[in-house]
């Protein structure tokens, strides 16, 4: 039944197969057009994304990724939004700033755009601000049970409540307009709606969960530049022009962003062609790599994330403040950054501020004169102090070895570098350093504690982000028992001129105050933690567009995407 | 030929009962699904208990695989932790993108593979059986993450040469595209050049070995002497009575194998960005989406399996003896 | 006692005849140009990395100053961006990941001989069980299930004898199979029939006849194992799962350097060869020691 011929002709058949597939291939060569960047007929942009969005809703503590805010930001509307030199102004659906209506009670009151309307026809209203604060005001503890009755109902896990929770009564004034009454002045009030805000319409007829759940495959409307176009998970998203734009049209037709998580392979794939910009983490080969592209425009900018080392005060010999003015003086910051950061960029500097960056409107180096690097003073302290050498090297005082820990998150090559760097330097001062790094974000379960093991830890690289309202975020860092003061720091004179800053209106008044802040931290007694250096970013795209301008603040370099042009 | 067929699929179904029993406890022993809610402060006893619950994780093992087995009986292997969507949908989607690679790649490579073992083992002691043998040792000792980051960088530097884009080296296809059937074939064979050669280069290396010795040990037995001796001429000896015969190990190791393919699949897609099931499998293991690990193992042993039951029939067919035994 | 006497004298018997094999191996194997050639790689590799603290100027982590450098007279291989110089790096792996395939070849070497002893020694259902468990185990996906379990002991420092375990889990098979085989073959030759008609008991024969005789087939496997999971370790490093700072393997230093391959060949392409250069070594030295020990290529088979 089966002749031997079968086999023949099969072996020959497959050979064709693969000539057909093999011609397929090489039918690339003749193809211009299959490159995504010559495409004549549509005009868009497609850009490496980092991190896929996770929920398009991306004000919850679980889905705010840098990159979810870049892609909604097109999509749904804010009242503000932060400019590249770190101001707030009016979005899209903002009609003029907020205006503080009475100082007291203080009072605030926002207009909305006239004209904005979500794509279904519904009116972008008071009513979607007022569906924002409800689900951001944390009036239910997470977590705490509230009603006996209903044991599983916790307040909506929005990212922050920070401001939202001082409003005592909020108020639809009309369709257009809404008011907040808070319990005291707030001088950063501005920030308030400047994340993207969902539809207010959409998700109170989706139910209660709709905050967390309703928006995870699909923004649903849109009333911003652009629409959602296609999907696909895992791989990449496309924005399409929003047509019925209430604003402004935006220029490019189409911005597709495509998730690849290695910098070097964002760097293969601009080289190839097969995206047209980048932002990738800056490496030390990715940044000539790009350089040597053709036709490539690339910028290094030093953002407001900004690395440091914060001291845990429940470790003795770090509670010794000689100690911490010692690791301060014997803290090699120029080498770090001539090391890490100047293979970058020439313009890398040792950060001096905990609540400015350099170049930010109220910077000011409040180091004084522990900013220089000085082994021989800082040997002298801790001689003074009473850590003697002992035999192995290593100083020690009352039978402690100056034997320290220093945890981050395992897997950031920089962050491994540094700690490298800091063992070596630390040797020189007779204090011994070992890495105990956990893998990525393990290492904050255990400095914030989260973990039985919490609070083992003595010394923790890690970096914050600095805001545009520094009042409203560095005080949760530096305040007495506060949840983002991981270390323990406490000092109630610092906490007065922190609450006096919160409340002080006049913005002049408010840096100085916070600058005060600031240099008493420095003050040799203090030193809850050393800044080190702002980490850079690094956007890099094909020269034929135009108007991309990086924008370092968590709004992304997206902020201005409406207004992206090609020029031939 | 069918009964034969009958015994062999019945014989792959206690296999697979072992295999998804080993995968379940596997995937139990490498750690706990509950691990990130037990470690925020925030998530009270109760709720992690309701959990434990719902996960049936306060049952013994053997009544949790049996939940487990009935449900992805039934086609239900729950709830992607990381994509919120059924795993079984998720699996289906990447399994595309993988089966398009790693099936071009094996078709490839037993086609190449054979014809270098035969010529190889026809011409031995020949420069090409020398160099053959020579870079299939080469091959056979890189490593597939080293060979496809090689292939890849030179891949880049070709395009860069011929100023356009041959080689991509990111995904599967480009997005958005906006090109006709063609135009949408032409940009994913573009795509698949420089993974499914990674894959070749590595399979080739072995499976051309086992074809040159089994081709080797064909000629030398006294059927194809005879056939010799009969005067047929010697494509008629090679094809008709050598080849026929000498396929037979090779498909065996070829269907044996194919968990190594996979594995070569995963570092590959790595390497070129692809989201297929490789990608997957690291993601969800860095995520923690324990239903998807064992829904990820539960299909690959599925396939294994039925790649070692296709092997059987192949095998049957090319030598009737064996159906007899 | 006089059994005693004689399985002595049998034993001592066969350790001549193993002797004078040993030295007719060595011969045939030495007549393998490449196989010598490779041998004589692998151990001036070998040598070169594990003695590299004694006469090359750098330690793995020391800070030579030198950022960035390509190979040179002082920098063998050059340097990174912290200044550590790659070639004591590239010694300093190659110990370790020789280190895990020892381990592993070892682990999986015990395991696969006592299962492959179990099945050949009683044979019936327990033969069939255990090969049954050992074709399962040649199918599966093997990186998949490796990655699986080491993800256990990703980041943990010095998790390196954890994924050596956890490679030989998965490695003893061929091991298993060749002692099976090697037992059944040798059981039916006469000096067991001797031993055993002598009334030798199992673990005796076993022990004192059968393993010295299958010695030859399990090393040369064993040594394919090394080479096995040198390569597996290296694909976990480089798929984040393998060995952690401050420990250092061939696999993670060519992951380090991968992305630097256009700009720094050096991080990427030297440990990338040599690695390839000790694999294809220990490749041919397998390859030359299975010739050598079993010239039956042209013995038709059964």
């Amino acid at each position: 039944m089966r002749s031997d011929r079968a086999l023949h002709w099969r072996i020959p058949a497959l050979l064709c197969v693969m000539a057909l597939v093999l011609a397929a291939c090489g039918g690339g060569d003749d193809d211009d057009d299959t490159s995504s960047t010559d495409e004549t007929d549509t005009q868009g942009i497609t850009i490496a994304a980092e991190q896929e969005l996770t929920n398009f809703n991306q004000n919850t503590s679980a889905d705010n990724l840098l990159w979810g805010a870049m892609i909604v930001r097109l999509v749904w509307p804010q009242m503000y939004f932060q400019t590249p030199d770190f101001k707030l102004e009016p979005g899209f659906m903002a009609d003029g700033p907020a205006e503080v209506v009475t100082e007291d009670p203080f009072t605030v009151r926002w207009k909305i755009n006239p004209d904005a309307v979500w794509s279904d026809g519904t009116p972008v209203s008071s009513d979607d601000l007022e569906y924002y604060w409800q689900s951001c005001n944390g009036a239910v503890d997470e977590g705490e049970p509230v009603d006996p009755e209903d044991p599983e109902a916790t307040a909506v896990d929005c990212v922050s409540t920070d401001g939202y929770d001082q409003v005592t009564q909020f108020t639809k004034v009309d369709e257009k307009t809404a008011e907040a009454v808070f319990s005291g002045p707030i001088a950063e009030f501005d920030s308030l709606f400047s994340n993207p805000i969902p539809p207010a319409h959409i998700a109170r007829a989706e139910g209660e969960d709709a905050w967390g759940t309703a928006f995870i495959d699909s923004p649903i409307v849109s009333a911003g530049p652009y629409t959602l176009g296609e999907y696909v998970k895992g791989e990449s998203l496309t924005l399409e022009r929003n047509e019925e734009f209430y604003g402004e049209p935006a220029n490019l037709e189409t911005i597709t962003f495509r998730f690849i998580e290695e910098p070097g392979q964002m760097v293969d794939a601009l080289r190839n062609g097969e995206v047209d910009l980048i932002y990738p983490q800056p490496q030390t080969d990715t940044i000539p790599q790009v350089e040597e592209i053709p036709d490539v425009a690339s910028t290094i900018s030093f953002g407001p994330t900004w690395e440091h080392l914060t001291f845990n005060f429940a470790n003795t010999a770090l509670a010794d403040a000689a100690v911490r003015q010692a690791i301060l003086l014997g803290t090699n910051r120029v080498e770090l950054v001539d090391i890490l950061m100047k293979p970058f960029s020439e313009e890398a500097t040792v950060l001096n501020n905990r609540i400015f960056m350099n170049g930010n409107d109220g910077y000011q180096n409040n180091a004084g004169d522990v900013e220089e690097y000085d082994i021989d003073a800082a040997n002298a302290v801790l001689d003074d102090a009473g850590w003697v050498e002992g035999s192995d090297g290593i100083r020690e005082k009352d039978g402690e070895r100056l034997a320290l820990r220093i945890i981050t998150t395992g897997g950031n090559t920089l962050r491994e570098d540094t700690e490298e760097l800091l063992q070596s330097q630390y040797a020189e001062l007779g204090i011994e350093l070992t890495i105990d790094n956990r893998p990525g974000s393990d290492a904050f379960d255990v400095i914030f504690g989260a973990e039985e093991t919490a609070a083992d830890w003595d010394i923790a690289l890690f970096a914050w982000v600095g805001t545009v309202t520094p009042a409203i975020s560095s005080a949760p860092v530096y305040g007495t028992g506060q949840g983002n003061n991981p270390g323990g720091y406490t000092n109630p004179e610092v906490d007065t001129v922190f609450a006096e800053a919160i409340a002080e209106l006049d913005q002049t008044r408010r840096f100085e105050l916070l600058n005060e802040a600031d240099a008493m931290m420095w003050a040799p007694t203090e030193l809850p933690d050393i800044p080190l250096y702002q980490k850079p970013t690094h956007l890099a795209y094909l020269d034929k567009y135009a108007n991309i301008v990086d924008n370092t603040t968590s709004e992304g370099f997206t902020w201005n995407a409406e207004q992206w042009e090609i020029v031939e | 030929m069918f009964s034969y067929i009958l015994r062999r699929l019945a014989m792959s179904i206690p296999t697979l009962v072992v295999a998804s029993f080993f995968v379940f406890v596997l995937v139990a022993a490498s750690g706990d699904p509950l691990a990130e809610l037990r470690a925020n402060p925030g998530i009270s006893d109760a709720t992690i208990n309701a959990r434990e619950q719902e996960l049936n994780l306060d049952e013994p093992l053997l009544s949790q695989y049996r939940v487990w087995a009935t449900n992805a009986v039934q086609g239900d292997l729950g709830e992607s932790v990381q994509f919120n969507e059924p795993v079984s949908e998720v699996l289906a989607r990447r399994l595309g993108v993988t089966f398009r690679l790693v099936f071009l790649a094996t078709i490839i490579g037993v086609v190449v593979a054979v014809f270098i073992g035969v010529v190889a083992a026809v011409k031995q002691y020949s420069l090409f059986d020398h160099g053959s043998t020579f870079l299939a040792f080469v091959f056979f000792s890189m490593p597939v993450f080293w060979l496809a980051a090689v292939l890849k960088d030179a891949g880049i530097r070709m395009n860069d040469r011929f100023g356009q884009t041959i080689f991509y080296t990111v995904g599967e296809r480009t997005p958005n595209l906006d090109a006709g059937f063609i135009g949408q074939l032409t940009d994913r064979a573009g795509h698949l050049l420089l993974p499914s050669l990674t894959l070749i280069l590595i399979s080739v290396a072995g499976w051309s070995r086992y074809q040159r010795a089994s081709m080797r040990d064909v000629l030398h037995t006294d059927y194809v002497r005879t056939a010799r001796a009969k005067g047929l001429s010697e494509s008629q000896v090679l094809g008709r009575h050598a080849l026929r015969n000498a396929l037979v190990p090779v498909v065996t190791v070829v269907a044996l194998d194919f968990g190594a393919i996979l594995g070569g699949a995963i570092v590959t897609e790595r390497v070129f960005a692809w989201k297929g099931m490789g990608t997957l499998l690291i993601e969800s293991l860095q995520n923690q989406d324990t239903p998807m690990v064992q829904g990820w193992l539960l299909a690959s042993a599925v396939i294994v399996i039925m790649f070692n039951f296709a092997a059987d029939i192949f095998y049957g067919y090319l030598d009737p003896r064996i159906r007899r035994a | 006692m006089l059994d005693d006497a004689i399985d002595t004298e049998l034993a001592e018997f066969e350790t001549e005849r193993a002797r004078s094999h040993t030295r007719v191996v060595a011969a045939r194997f030495l007549r393998h140009r490449v196989a010598t050639v490779a041998l004589i790689v692998l151990v001036l590799m070998a040598l070169a990395s594990f003695f590299a603290p004694k006469y090359y100027s750098f330690d793995p982590n020391e800070r030579t100053g030198a950022l960035s450098e390509g190979p040179s007279s002082t920098h063998w291989f050059g340097t990174d961006n912290l200044g550590k110089d790659t070639y004591a790096q590239v010694a300093r792996g190659t110990t370790k990941s020789m280190q895990i395939g020892l381990l592993v070849a070892i682990v999986a070497t015990m395991l696969g001989v006592a299962v492959g002893a179990i099945a050949g020694l009683y044979g019936g259902w327990i033969d069939a069980l255990l090969m049954r468990i050992t074709d399962l185990f040649l199918v599966i996906p093997l990186l998949a299930v490796l990655i699986v379990l080491a993800n256990r002991y990703r980041g943990d420092s010095g998790n390196w004898k954890e994924i050596a375990f956890v490679i030989a889990m998965f490695a003893w098979m061929y091991q298993a199979r060749i002692t099976r085989s090697e037992l059944l073959a040798l059981r039916e030759r006469e000096f067991v029939k001797a031993a055993r008609a002598l009334g030798a008991s199992d673990r005796r024969i076993v022990f004192r006849h059968l393993l010295p005789n299958a010695a030859g087939a399990i090393i040369v496997n064993a040594t394919l194992v090394v080479a096995t999971a040198i390569l597996i370790e290296g694909t976990l490093s480089f798929l984040g799962f393998g060995v952690t700072p401050p420990d250092i393997s061939l696999g993670s230093l060519i992951d380090e350097g991968a992305e630097a391959a256009r700009t720094r060949w050096w991080l990427f392409y030297l440990p990338g060869l040599w690695l390839v250069t000790i694999l294809l070594c220990v490749n041919f030295v397998g390859d030359g020691l299975h010739d050598a020990i079993d010239p039956s290529q042209d013995r038709v088979r059964e």
